[in-house]
C-alpha cells in the first residue's frame, strides 16, 4: 500500500500481540490530512490501541505505521490525545492545566505567550470565565473541555480522541459533539476519534471505520457526505447508514469476546 | 438556662478534665517528695528558665536543629531511595530489604554504634534520629510512587518525551500530599527519638539535659522537659503541619 500525499497516518498490515493473544494480526487503514475519521468497533476490539499506537504510547510487533510519512516516534510532536477521562492535575487550575501540555512539550515559547495560548484555546471550547477554577470546581463536561483544549494549545497536526464523552450525560454529550465539529471546521485538524457510540460516529464523522472483534480488521469504510450540523432522522442516507451499522453491530457484539 | 452546643459541652469537659488532673497532681504533690513528684508551679517555674536562661534556651534549640536536620537528610535519601526503586528496578529488591533491616533496629542500639562511629556530637545525634526516619519515608514514598495515577502518567507520556519535565511537572507535585503526610508522622516519631538519642550519644539538646537532671535527681527539670517537648511538638503540629495539609488538601482534592 503506497501512501498518497495527503495521507496523514498510515497503518501498512499492522501486527500487535499483547498479554498472549493477538490484538491485531493485519490491520490497514489511512487517514488523509484534515479528515474527521471515527473509529467504530465493539468494546475490547483494540479502538483505543490503536490511537496508542499512533501517538507511540506503545510499539507494534511488525507491519508499518507512518504518521506524517514518518515513523510514530519521531512524529509525536505532531499529535495530541483528549482521553476519555480528563486526566486533569487536581492542584492546577484550568488555565494551568492547559498550560501544563505546552510546559511539557517545552519549545521555545515564554510564560506569556503560553498563558496567551492557553487563554485562546480555553476560549474556543467556552470556558473563559472559569480559567482560574480547579478542576473539583468544574462540572464533567467542563473538565474534558479543558483536556480539549489542553490537547489543541500544543496545536497539533492531529487529534487523537478517545471516546472522549462517552462518560458525560446524554445532553452534554450532544451539545460537546455539536462544539467539537464547529471547533473542527474552524481549526481544520486531522481528528482520530474512537468510540462505541454509531450515532456518535454518524453525527461527527466524514468517514466511518468499522472495526471487527480481534484478530482485528476493519471490516467496513463508510464516507459520510451529509452537511454538518446533521439530524440522523431527517437524512435518508444517514438513517440508511445507520439501520446498516446497527445491524452489523449487533452482529459483531454477539460474537464478540 | 440555655442548653449549651454540642462542641461547648465538649471543649467544657476536655478543659474540666484538665483542672481535676492538675488538682489531683497538686494534691499529689503535697504528699509526695519533690524527687518523685514536682507540683505543678514548680514545673511551670523551670520551665519559665528556659526563657530567662541562653544556655537552657541553647540546648532547646539543639533539640529543634537535629530534629530538623535529620527529617531534611531523612526525607532526601528516603525519597532518593524509593524513587530509585521506581526507576531503577534492579534496586527495588535491595532497596525493600534495606527498608526492613532499617525498620527492625531500634533507637537504642543505633545510638551506641553512633557513639562509637562518631563520638559525642550532633552528628551522633542526628545519624540516629535520621537513621529511624529512613525506613518511614523509604516504605511511605515507595507506596506513594506506586499509587500515582498512572492514567494521569499516560496523559503526560502523550505530551513530552522529556523525562525531567514530567517528573517535575507531574510526578513530583502529584506526591507532595505523600511528602507532607510522611513528614508529619516523621516528626513526631523523630521527638520522641531525639531524647533517646541525646540522652545516649549528645553532648546538647533535651535528652542531654534530661541526662544531666537524672543525675542530680532533678525530677522537676525532667518534668519541664517533657511539658517543653510537648508544647513544641502542639506548636508545629498546629502552625505548621496542618494548615499545609488544609492547603494541600484543598488543592489536591480529586476532581
Amino acid at each position: 500500500m503506497n501512501a498518497t500525499p495527503d495521507e496523514i497516518i498510515c497503518f501498512d498490515r499492522v501486527r500487535l500481540r499483547f498479554g498472549g493473544e493477538t490484538i491485531f494480526d493485519d490491520l490497514s487503514f489511512s487517514v488523509r490530512q484534515g479528515e474527521f475519521v471515527c473509529i467504530l468497533g465493539p468494546s475490547g476490539c483494540g479502538k483505543s490501541t490503536a490511537l496508542r499506537l499512533i501517538g507511540d504510547l506503545l510499539q507494534p510487533d511488525g507491519g508499518a505505521i507512518t504518521v506524517g510519512g514518518r515513523a510514530p516516534r519521531e512524529s509525536w510532536q505532531r499529535l495530541a490525545f483528549v482521553f476519555q477521562s480528563p486526566r486533569l492535575a487536581p492542584w492546577r487550575t484550568a488555565i494551568d492545566n492547559v498550560m501544563l501540555g505546552m510546559e511539557l512539550r517545552g519549545g521555545e515559547r515564554d510564560g506569556a505567550q503560553m498563558r496567551e495560548r492557553a487563554e485562546e484555546a480555553l476560549a474556543l471550547v467556552g470556558l473563559k470565565q472559569d480559567a482560574a477554577k480547579y478542576p473539583r470546581m468544574l462540572s464533567g463536561g467542563e473538565r474534558q473541555r479543558v483536556a480539549i483544549a489542553r490537547a489543541l494549545a500544543v496545536e497539533p497536526q492531529i487529534v487523537l480522541m478517545d471516546e472522549p464523552f462517552s462518560a458525560l450525560d446524554p445532553n452534554t454529550r450532544q451539545r460537546m459533539r455539536d462544539e467539537l465539529v464547529t471547533i473542527w471546521q474552524r481549526t481544520k485538524k486531522t481528528i482520530v476519534f474512537v468510540t462505541h457510540d454509531v450515532d456518535e460516529a454518524l453525527t461527527l464523522a466524514d468517514r466511518i471505520l468499522l472495526f471487527s472483534n480481534k484478530p482485528t480488521r476493519v471490516i467496513d469504510q463508510i464516507a459520510l457526505s451529509a452537511p454538518r450540523p446533521r439530524s440522523l432522522a431527517d437524512d435518508a442516507a444517514l438513517a440508511r447508514h445507520r439501520a446498516e451499522l446497527i445491524a452489523m453491530f449487533a452482529g459483531l457484539e454477539r460474537t464478540g469476546p | 438556662m440555655r442548653a449549651l452546643s454540642l462542641n461547648t459541652r465538649r471543649k467544657l469537659a476536655a478543659h474540666l478534665f484538665v483542672i481535676a488532673l492538675l488538682a489531683v497532681w497538686t494534691v499529689a504533690a503535697l504528699r509526695l517528695p519533690g524527687y518523685v513528684l514536682p507540683a505543678p508551679l514548680t514545673v511551670l517555674e523551670r520551665v519559665g528558665d528556659f526563657f530567662i536562661s541562653v544556655k537552657l534556651a541553647s540546648h532547646a534549640a539543639a533539640s529543634i536543629f537535629h530534629v530538623a536536620a535529620a527529617l531534611v537528610l531523612a526525607f532526601a535519601i528516603g525519597t532518593a531511595l524509593a524513587l530509585a526503586g521506581r526507576y531503577l528496578p534492579i534496586t527495588r529488591v535491595l532497596i525493600g530489604r534495606l527498608s526492613a533491616f532499617l525498620n527492625s533496629f531500634s533507637s537504642v542500639g543505633w545510638a551506641l554504634l553512633a557513639i562509637l562511629w562518631f563520638g559525642l556530637n550532633d552528628i551522633a545525634v542526628i545519624f540516629v534520629i535520621g537513621i529511624i526516619l529512613l525506613p518511614i519515608y523509604m516504605i511511605n514514598m515507595q507506596a506513594a510512587l506506586d499509587q500515582l495515577d498512572s492514567e494521569l502518567l499516560e496523559m503526560t507520556a502523550s505530551f513530552t518525551r522529556s523525562w525531567p519535565r514530567a517528573f517535575t511537572l507531574v510526578v513530583l507535585p502529584a506526591l507532595y500530599p505523600f511528602m507532607l503526610a510522611t513528614t508529619r508522622i516523621a516528626f513526631g516519631i523523630a521527638w520522641k527519638v531525639a531524647l533517646t538519642a541525646e540522652l545516649f550519644g549528645g553532648n546538647s539538646g533535651f535528652g542531654f539535659l534530661v541526662n544531666l537532671a537524672r543525675q542530680d535527681i532533678d525530677t522537676s527539670r525532667i518534668f519541664a522537659v517533657i511539658a517543653l517537648m510537648i508544647v513544641i511538638s502542639f506548636l508545629a503540629d498546629h502552625l505548621l503541619f496542618a494548615p499545609l495539609e488544609r492547603h494541600l488538601t484543598r488543592h489536591y482534592a480529586d476532581a
